[in-house]
């Protein structure tokens, strides 16, 4: 059987202000003489979004030494491609409160992604990467498309489920021998109807196996570590019993060394519960 | 018989066993009191876990970081279990993280066991 990924994902682009706040602050940003505070008055006309952001830039995902109350001032410390990946990674947890909790709760897909999203930037952060905030933004989405899957298709997602259980093999595989593709393909679809730039629709599809990727090799290989360390960890879960198929490949592209392993857990666990708290409850 | 990650070792601890390399060949002898010198040799041979003597472990450096030895083998299992789909001769990140892995199992066991005793 082939599923039409576009079928599923259809009337997703109506379904929150995701693509809307992104898009807005993207196009401000790309006109070079926008100052400071006109960024600030896009993201303050939404509320909630303000203040998500800054519990955000005040918990331990940036340790700064004094608090940042305003947006303004948020924008200046943090800096506005950094402001608006956050914003883009808080309106898509907001965007996604409800969905079937029959295999996977909200909380802990969540917790999940986030957790993969810090090993992503922390990861990044090594490579003197600018925007690390693009790493954390694809760790959030990696595994969009099982949400994607339990709420638009839930009796197709638990015949995976349950296959997945008899043969106990990974959860993405079962997803392609039942319907010819895996979430990550379904992702990549949601992020193009969002329009999001170009590298999350790859590094989203081939997030299980990164040596398919092509013109964002690093990235995708980068968020299949980051995904296997958060499984690893532990951290939440997204459905996968246990670590997915690891490519030692994706680490080399990397460039790092193994000895930095231990400083990229020990980050992941300090900052991981703060930004639990700021990403998700409020 | 307290078995210690690399990581935990410090200076003046006494090895009660030795060290041996996968042929069975003494690298260091029994009795041998580490040095930082000695401490990354074992860092670069690979070696994860060593027998220290009880009597050469300062509570003040190390108070923490005596795993119990059932904590460790749960550890194993459980890392062993959760990387079933990757072969774990498979490279030197897959080998490190599941170590890492391990390690930070073992550790909290040892902990939640600490309290609960």
């Amino acid at each position: 059987m082939q599923v039409d990924t576009m079928k599923l994902i259809a009337g997703m682009d109506k379904l929150s202000s995701v693509p809307v706040v992104y898009n807005e602050l993207d196009e401000a940003i790309r006109n070079m003489r926008v100052s400071a505070s006109h960024i600030s008055s896009i993201i303050s006309k939404d509320t909630g979004l303000t203040a998500r952001l800054l519990r955000i830039v005040n918990s331990a995902f940036y340790s700064f030494p004094r608090k940042i109350d305003t947006i303004s001032r948020a924008v200046i410390i943090v800096g506005t491609q950094q402001l608006r990946d956050l914003a883009l990674a808080t309106s898509i947890i907001s965007s996604f409160k409800d969905i079937p909790e029959n295999r996977i709760t909200v909380e802990s897909f969540w917790k999940h992604s986030i957790a993969c999203g810090i090993a992503a930037r922390c990861i990044a952060g090594y490579f003197k990467e600018p925007n690390i905030e693009r790493y954390f933004v694809a760790g959030i989405l990696h595994d969009i498309g099982r949400i994607v899957l339990v709420t638009k298709a839930p009796d197709l997602a638990e015949e995976i489920f349950r296959n997945a259980d008899r043969t106990g093999q990974p959860l993405f595989l079962a997803e392609r021998a039942v319907m010819g593709c895996d979430h990550g393909a379904i992702g990549s679809d949601l992020v193009r109807l969002w329009q999001l730039p170009r590298c999350y629709e790859e590094i989203i599809g081939f997030h299980h196996q990164p040596n398919q990727a092509d013109l964002y090799k690093l990235e995708t290989s980068v968020v299949h570590i980051a995904d296997v360390i958060a499984h690893a960890m532990m951290l939440g879960n997204s459905g996968e019993r246990g670590v997915p198929p690891v490519y030692e490949e994706a680490w080399k592209e990397t460039g790092l060394s193994v000895d930095l392993l231990p400083y990229i857990m020990d980050t992941v666990e300090k900052q991981y519960h703060d930004s639990v708290n700021g990403f998700i409850f409020n | 018989m307290p078995k210690l990650f690399v990581e935990d070792l410090a200076p003046d601890m006494v090895l009660e066993r030795p060290i041996t390399d996968q042929y069975g060949l003494v690298l260091f002898q029994q009795g041998m009191v580490l040095t930082a010198r000695s401490i990354n040799t074992l860092r670069m041979w690979g070696i994860t876990e060593v027998c220290i003597e009880p009597s050469s472990i300062n509570d003040a450096t190390v108070p923490a970081s005596i795993l119990d030895p059932a904590a460790v083998a749960a550890a194993q299992e459980i890392t062993e279990e959760l990387f079933r789909n990757t072969s774990s001769r498979s490279g030197p990140f897959v080998r490190e993280l599941m170590r890492h892995v391990a390690h930070r199992i073992a550790k909290q066991r040892s902990e939640e066991a600490a309290h609960a005793g």
